[in-house]
């Protein structure tokens, strides 16, 4: 999986961190690799160690709604912290909270169109 | 302005269009994105469901910390929610932070009380997921013996306990679980949460020299309890800004990762620089200053715990920002400015807490927690305070066009005539606020009855939808201090001997004996009098009591960081002892009736003697069915509305007595209870009540104010409505709601607004302490009802909060249409 931006700082401590390779393996499981897909992992780790203040594997996450009728009508990103995939149940409840149907991010200029 | 502007539309179905045409494509991205948390009938629009994760995570750490001091616990509580619940940015947004892990969702406190836990955990509406309820039974069960409600209950009498627990009665009440609050935001802006931190750590230092070495003294045993509260309030105010770093971090994540449009990318970066710099440090410009209070705010009134309303001098707060960026600097646009300020309308529009089923339908189409912000008003050296800002804010609300947040406009003969122009086309632009409040009036309350200075009085700002608080000085309200007694419920208690008959079927008050056998209509009067004393006694004790519980078990650690008292005496805010100035009220609910049904009673049955008062029970009993001619006789007296000076007489008689019993009790803090007669809280809630003496039928609505005339029954005209009105003292009230509704096409053009001016004029003249207006004509709302998806953007105001119409329950609408529409 090609990964060229990355973040280059942790949010939680503002210690400078690398993307690890071993990333890779979490990328795999996601469905999709394009740019706004549900399901994005980032790891964050300084010098080739975890970040020392914060288990800081996170999960970014893509909702799109913007076609849906009524309130509500708008996509957003969702970062859960790696405590809630503390176990494999606690995932599970995770994953059954999202919300009504999510889709794909589509190219903006084409919503703009469309609005 | 933004793409244009919010013009003078002569056509009412144009005016949302038009907005929508006008604002920038953010705003209307972010208007369509954002969910309506309103109720019709109760239920929630489709997709909103309760959230978990708050109550989820602050349990978990409940469990783990058991055996430390409660404030700690409070605050650790805080911190696992800071740093766990997910966080979520929406597209196009410039400002971040939410009380629960997706838009959707309806913040649920199961520490609270587990009478709204079980109504919430068995709702009809199904806001909590079947398959959730796995793991949210053992966690509403953790709470049942250990939530405030049961800690509160253990101090009341059994009688307390039962007109609790039945809901819309009198006192405390478990549905009611919103605090409310007054922040001064100067303190906040100007210091930072870093500051503050710093400040308390040097209280704790000092005080742990004191406790490690000094001699042990009296004040060894209080400043034990000092240092619990500033190690509490130094863990939840890290915590915060640990949270606001989250989103920083986020905002670049998804610029670094995901976003593909270079515009977007600076501004998530720019979101991201902000979230690492407030509240941590003071703000230097006008999106920092709107960030860090919504930050402060969600974070220490709705994550924390939950309040009502959203208490702020909006254009004072702001002001000192958007001069210096827009007017000064330039840094920023005009139209720039006025973006953010409907985004900060959005952001204000979706927070709230789930309630159950009953206070949906009490508060029909609102976010049921009030939101009201204040503009205008006057200075601190009391020149008029209104400036370019407070007219951008207008035009903000003009352009996103929501029912909430609700504005309360400090009304005072010298602001100057442009913001007046913009008020005006914002209320006849069908949006329902600003609310307006006669300034010296309001002032005068609060330097009277509570004892503020007049500098302390010009600085107040509305606590929740009606009611001032003093915002400088002495002033920042730190709890609730309000309970609620239905107003008409005395009425019905009085011709009852203190029994309820047809709603709770319960011995709600005093026994004062049969009204038959009163031979005057003051010896009626007085048994009803009773009734209020007693009333008013329960709803003021059960929350002195409720009270002393929050402060011991229920603190608001978050924010006592931002009272700079509490940071230096190193007590909760939540205490009476940190609140040298009282701002104690008890909503009334329900009352204007109660003028009518009076003046009624002693007509009919004392005056003409025309009927018995046991005919009139009969009447009531069979709902007035069998008894036309007699309920038509009841109808046909006088109402007050009218500049009838009998029938207002009556009317000043009954506020004076309800403001008089009132009085009589005393707050915690020593300060003086007042009361303030309105229907924010339970407009649709009145169809519940039993019949009542004016004609009124069980099933029909209430008068829709606090001291409005019944719908229907002002005849003779807006000056004699407001002339009856003035001669109730409005000073001896905390407030009090007047609702009138004028003619949208008398009122258009530059006629119109002269019209207006002088109606204002006369308004104020006459010493009256609110009005508030819907000016949309009965044809389009009677167009809404029939095609109802034509007409989801058309607003109108409902009592102390305004509303989508086709979200208001067919009985609410009817209510609306039924107002007179008046000609000036």
């Amino acid at each position: 999986m090609a990964e060229k931006e990355v973040p280059k700082t942790c949010g939680y401590c503002s210690n400078f961190v690398q993307l690890l390779s071993e990333l890779e393996g979490i990328c795999k499981a996601i469905p999709s690799e394009k740019p706004g897909a549900r399901g994005k992992k980032v790891r964050f780790d300084m010098d080739g160690s975890e970040c020392p203040k914060y288990n800081a594997l996170t999960e970014v996450r893509r909702y799109d709604v913007s076609q849906q009728a009524g309130w509500g009508a708008g996509g957003f990103y969702q970062m859960r912290s790696a405590d809630v995939f503390a176990t494999k149940d606690e995932e599970k409840r995770v994953d059954r909270l999202v919300y009504q149907k999510h889709a794909e991010e589509e190219p903006k200029e084409k919503k703009k169109e469309e609005s | 302005m933004v793409q244009g502007s919010a013009t003078n539309q002569d056509s009412q179905e144009s005016w949302w269009w038009e907005a929508e045409r006008n604002r920038s494509s953010r705003l209307d991205y972010l208007r369509k994105a954002v969910w309506s948390k309103g109720t019709t009938g109760g239920a929630y629009q489709p997709g909103v469901v309760a959230g978990l994760d708050r109550s989820y995570w602050y349990t978990k750490s409940h469990l783990k910390t058991q055996g430390k001091p409660e404030a700690e616990r409070r605050a650790l509580g805080l911190k696992e929610v800071l740093e766990n619940m997910p966080i979520f940015i929406v597209d196009e947004s410039q400002i971040v932070g939410y009380h629960a892990a997706r838009p959707n969702e309806l913040t649920w406190y199961t520490e609270f009380a587990y009478s709204l836990n079980e109504q919430i955990y068995h709702d009809p509406r199904q806001t909590v997921p079947e398959e959730e309820k796995h793991w949210v039974t053992p966690m509403v069960e953790y709470w049942r013996d250990k939530c405030v409600q049961v800690q509160v209950e253990r101090y009341l009498t059994e009688e307390e306990v039962a007109c609790i627990q039945q809901g819309p009665a009198m006192g405390w009440q478990p549905a009611d679980s919103t605090s409310s609050s007054v922040v001064d935001y100067d303190y906040v802006f100007e210091n930072g949460i870093e500051t503050i931190i710093q400040k308390i750590a040097q209280k704790l230092d000092e005080a742990e020299v004191l406790l490690g070495s000094g001699p042990g003294t009296p004040d060894t045993l209080h400043l034990i309890e000092k240092v619990d509260q500033w190690r509490s309030m130094k863990i939840a105010a890290e915590a915060v800004i640990t949270w606001a770093n989250r989103y920083g971090r986020l905002a670049k994540i998804i610029a670094e990762n995901f976003e593909t449009d270079t515009k977007r990318k600076a501004e998530l970066m720019k979101i991201s620089e902000i979230c690492a710099k407030v509240p941590a440090r003071p703000v230097e410009n006008l999106h920092e200053a709107v960030q860090c209070e919504h930050f402060v705010h969600v974070a220490g009134k709705w994550i924390d715990r939950p309040h009502a309303g959203w208490s702020q001098r909006t254009d004072q707060i702001y002001w000192p920002y958007y001069r210096r960026d827009v007017l000064e600097e330039k840094t920023m646009t005009r139209d720039e400015a006025v973006e953010l300020m409907g985004e900060n309308n959005l952001r204000i529009y979706e927070i709230t807490a789930i309630f159950p089923w009953i206070a949906g339908v009490a508060f029909q189409g609102a976010p049921l927690t009030l939101p009201t912000l204040t503009l205008g008003g006057v200075d601190a050296n009391g020149k008029d305070a209104c400036n370019d800002l407070t007219e951008a804010i207008l035009e903000a609300c003009r352009l996103v066009r929501v029912g909430e947040p609700s504005y309360m406009f400090r009304y005072h003969p010298q602001a100057r005539v442009s913001t007046l122009r913009a008020c005006y086309e914002t209320v006849r632009q069908g949006l329902g606020y600003p609310s307006f409040q006669h300034e010296g009036v309001s002032m005068d309350t609060l330097m009277s009855n509570y004892g503020a200075t007049l500098e302390e009085a010009r600085s107040y700002a509305n606590v929740v939808c009606m009611s001032p608080g003093v915002v400088k000085g002495r002033g920042g309200q730190g709890i609730k201090y309000s309970g609620y007694i239905w107003g008409i419920m005395p009425m019905i208690l009085a011709l009852n001997d203190g029994f309820e008959p047809s709603v709770y079927g319960l011995q709600m008050g005093p026994h004062t004996g049969d009204p038959a056998e009163c031979q005057a209509f003051e010896e009626f009067f007085d048994c009803w009098r009773q009734q209020f004393r007693h009333a008013y006694a329960l709803a003021t004790r059960v929350r002195t009591k409720a009270r002393y519980v929050e402060a011991r078990v229920w603190q608001n650690v978050f924010c006592s960081c931002l009272f700079e008292r509490c940071v230096e005496s190193g007590i909760d805010m939540v205490d009476a002892r940190s609140q040298p100035l009282s701002n104690a009220w008890i909503t009334l609910p329900m009352f204007a009736d109660t003028v009518d049904c009076m003046y009624a009673i002693k007509k009919m049955i004392y005056d003409d003697k025309k009927y018995t008062m046991a005919e009139l029970k009969e009447a009531l009993a069979a709902n007035w069915f069998g008894y036309a001619e007699m309920r038509q006789d009841f109808i046909n007296v006088p109402k007050f509305g009218n500049d009838d000076e009998e029938a207002d007489k009556v009317a000043a008689m009954c506020y004076q007595a309800v403001a008089e019993e009132c009085g009589r009790n005393k707050e915690a803090d020593g300060g003086k209870w007042m009361t303030l007669p309105e229907n924010a809280s339970a407009y649709a809630m009145g169809a519940m009540m039993p019949a009542t003496p004016n004609g009124r039928r069980q099933g029909d609505l209430l008068y829709d104010g606090g001291i409005s005339p019944g719908a229907g029954f002002d005849k003779k005209g807006p000056t004699a409505v407001l002339r009856s009105v003035s001669r109730i003292d409005h000073r001896q009230l905390k407030q009090c709601l007047l609702n009138q509704r004028l003619s949208p096409s008398q009122l258009a053009g530059e006629k119109g607004f002269q019209l207006w001016m002088n109606y204002m004029k006369t308004w104020y003249d006459l010493n009256i302490a609110h009005v508030q207006f819907n000016m949309v004509d009965n044809e389009t709302l009677r167009a809404a009802q029939v095609e109802p998806e034509k007409y989801q953007e058309l607003i109108v105001r409902v009592a102390g909060y305004s509303a989508h119409f086709v979200e208001l329950n067919a009985l609410t609408q009817e209510g609306i249409i039924e107002r007179t529409i008046q000609e000036i």
